[in-house]
């Protein structure tokens, strides 16, 4: 972020948005313009045929000036960010060919050099409108140029005058134009990607705060249990001194389970976990996944269910056991101690592509707002969360699962409980996208846009 | 005398933690725990406690409104509040202490500095200015 925002102090003056630079600049020729026009001594802008004086000798031209100059200041003061960027952006390019055009009219006609002021509102509309709408500004100048011309007495002199400056300043405009729009084009490209970029460096510095609280939490345990043995070790007895070593097991093992799912989030977010897949039979990989789990007695409180022919997926058996086990792991916890979780398998009903795995998690609360992060339309909200360290886990196994072009979501049983749905594909399918769960990487703002 | 202490904390390991590391200090303590800030807030009236340690990541009601609201009723704001959380921003640990803790301490922590605080703010509490509040911490 702090590197994004020195670049684009670098790029802008402190404090002053480029708009508010072009509307000034505007306001300022313009007015310059005006101004100069109307206090020209007669007779020296114009060789022949006296028309404008100040007040009074040309009432026309004193009211485009006036008029003028009132719409210049007007438009400059507007905050523009208010509207729609574009419409007024064109709206104005054409009222200020149309002003421009009465004051040529109403000063001395095709001989005025005030044609060149037809430059601004074709270059503004080139920098913050289309090419499009850059060459339709273009074309009303030259319209109403060449109406100047058709308006003036008929005379050669004049036909040629306009022909020959609506060309020049058409083609020179054109060019500009062109040059304006590529330069702003990139621009907004180096603009998008600088708010990409702050955007990731955001999230990930939101990630790493939230990830280091979590790791406070065992570490909490860890650290002053084991301080507590150290110092007492006199004064506890041992039942006591086993209590300490459990919980220092329990949390050591929480916190590894914890950085391994931190790892993995970071290799889903760049890119560098690849998938090996190939068919395996899905009950293999259940029962894989069991032995991932830390204790025999946690084993024990899950069942499978099982068709005899167990289908076959197409998947990455390594991977897809790291998320069937922090899928189980998380179901366990949330049932207690004493809770049982049971998995069934069947082949999907709506679809004969896929193996549908139901886990029926009791006392997982699908609207606790960790679950709500994880099992929502896009598991890329973990940053938007306060994420605990169960929330890392099951975000990581629906990454990975729908990686293997798989689903995973929850539903809520009415009991206290839920049932994590899991569709596996059968055969060889295109993987599914890029996964994205805390937007580490500079792709976050297309594929895993935070959701406010 | 014995002080009283609450221990406010969603983790039961931590809770366990501070409990310990009180009684294994050789002095002798009336300890009380709560999971969450409404359990705490149902216990202090009837608690009173000398010393709150107080999470403040918690389910419900977190660890900031509960300091609030022991500092603003009159029967329990002579407790004295030691924030014990894993979270480190400066900014946040300005506004707790802003809502009337007494200290901060950030997890993980050492058993001993969190005994080193306990006493500390308990000296504060027993110093002369508070000695007519003692009598009726005890109802």
């Amino acid at each position: 972020m702090a590197v994004g925002s020195d670049i684009r102090a670098m790029l802008r003056p402190r404090g002053v948005p480029r708009e508010k630079v072009a509307a000034g600049l505007r306001c300022l020729i313009l007015l310059t313009v005006f101004s100069m026009a109307w206090v020209a001594p007669a007779g020296i802008s114009t060789g022949s045929g006296v028309r404008f004086l100040p007040f009074g000798r040309n009432t026309a031209f004193d009211l485009v000036v006036i008029v003028g100059a009132l719409y210049v200041l007007a438009t400059t003061f507007i905050p523009w960010s208010r509207y729609d960027v574009r419409r007024t952006s064109l709206v104005m390019s054409a009222v200020d060919v149309l002003l421009i055009t009465a004051l040529i009219y109403t000063q001395s006609g095709v001989r005025s050099e005030y044609y060149l002021l037809y430059y601004l509102p074709i270059l503004n509309a080139s920098v913050r409108l289309s090419l499009r709408d850059a060459a339709g500004t273009c074309v009303l100048a030259a319209a109403a140029y060449f109406l100047v011309g058709i308006l003036e007495r008929p005379d050669s002199t004049v036909t040629t005058t306009v022909i020959s400056r609506v060309l020049t300043f058409s083609i020179s405009a054109g060019l500009l134009a062109a040059f304006f729009m590529m330069l702003s084009r990139e621009r907004r490209a180096f603009d998008k990607l600088t708010k990409h970029y702050e955007e990731a460096t955001k999230a990930k510095s939101e990630f790493l705060s939230r990830v280091s609280h979590e790791f406070r939490t065992p570490l909490t345990a860890i650290v002053g249990f084991s301080q507590l043995l150290y110092e007492h070790e006199q004064e506890l007895d041992p039942s006591r001194q086993h209590e300490y070593l459990t919980v220092i097991r329990e949390q050591s093992q929480q916190l590894a389970r914890m950085i391994e799912d931190m790892l993995d989030i970071t290799r889903i977010d760049d890119g560098r976990l690849r998938l090996n897949p190939a068919a395996c039979r899905i009950a293999d990989i259940l029962e894989s996944s069991l032995m991932l789990l830390d204790s025999s007695a946690d084993r024990e409180r899950v069942s499978i269910t099982a068709p005899t022919a167990s289908p076959v997926v197409w998947a990455d058996r390594g991977e897809m056991e790291q998320a069937f086990s922090r899928i189980i792991y998380n179901a366990l916890e949330a049932a207690g101690d004493e809770g049982k979780v049971s998995i069934g398998v069947s082949l999907s009903e709506e679809s004969k592509d896929d193996v549908n795995v139901t886990i029926e998690a009791p006392g997982l609360d699908i609207a606790d707002e960790d679950m709500v992060a994880v099992f929502g339309p896009s598991a890329a909200v973990l940053t938007q969360k306060p994420s605990s360290g169960r929330a890392l886990g099951l975000a990581v196994s629906r990454a990975l699962i729908e990686m293997h072009g798989g689903r995973v979501w929850a539903v809520d049983n009415k009991s206290g409980g839920s049932t994590i749905h899991l569709t596996v594909p059968r055969f060889r399918v295109k993987e599914g996208g890029p996964n994205v769960i805390v937007g580490l990487a500079a792709e976050a703002g297309v594929q895993g846009a935070p959701q406010a | 005398m014995r002080a009283r202490v609450l221990i406010v904390d969603d983790d039961p390991a931590a809770r366990k933690l501070a409990r310990d590391t009180l009684r294994l200090s050789g002095e002798q303590w009336d300890i009380w725990e709560a999971d969450d800030g409404r359990a705490a807030l149902d216990l202090i009236h009837a608690v009173k406690p000398d010393v709150v340690l107080l999470d403040i990541t918690m389910p419900e009601i977190g660890g900031v409104p509960v300091c609030s609201e022991i500092k603003s009723n009159p029967v329990t704001q002579n407790a004295e509040i030691i924030i014990v959380s894993a979270r480190t921003e400066a900014d946040f640990i300005a506004a707790t202490m802003a809502a009337g803790a007494s200290d901060y301490l950030t997890k993980p922590f050492q058993p001993a500095d969190l005994l080193r605080r306990v006493r500390r703010v308990l000296q504060k509490e027993t110093s002369p200015a508070a000695e007519p509040d003692a009598g009726a911490a005890q109802v």
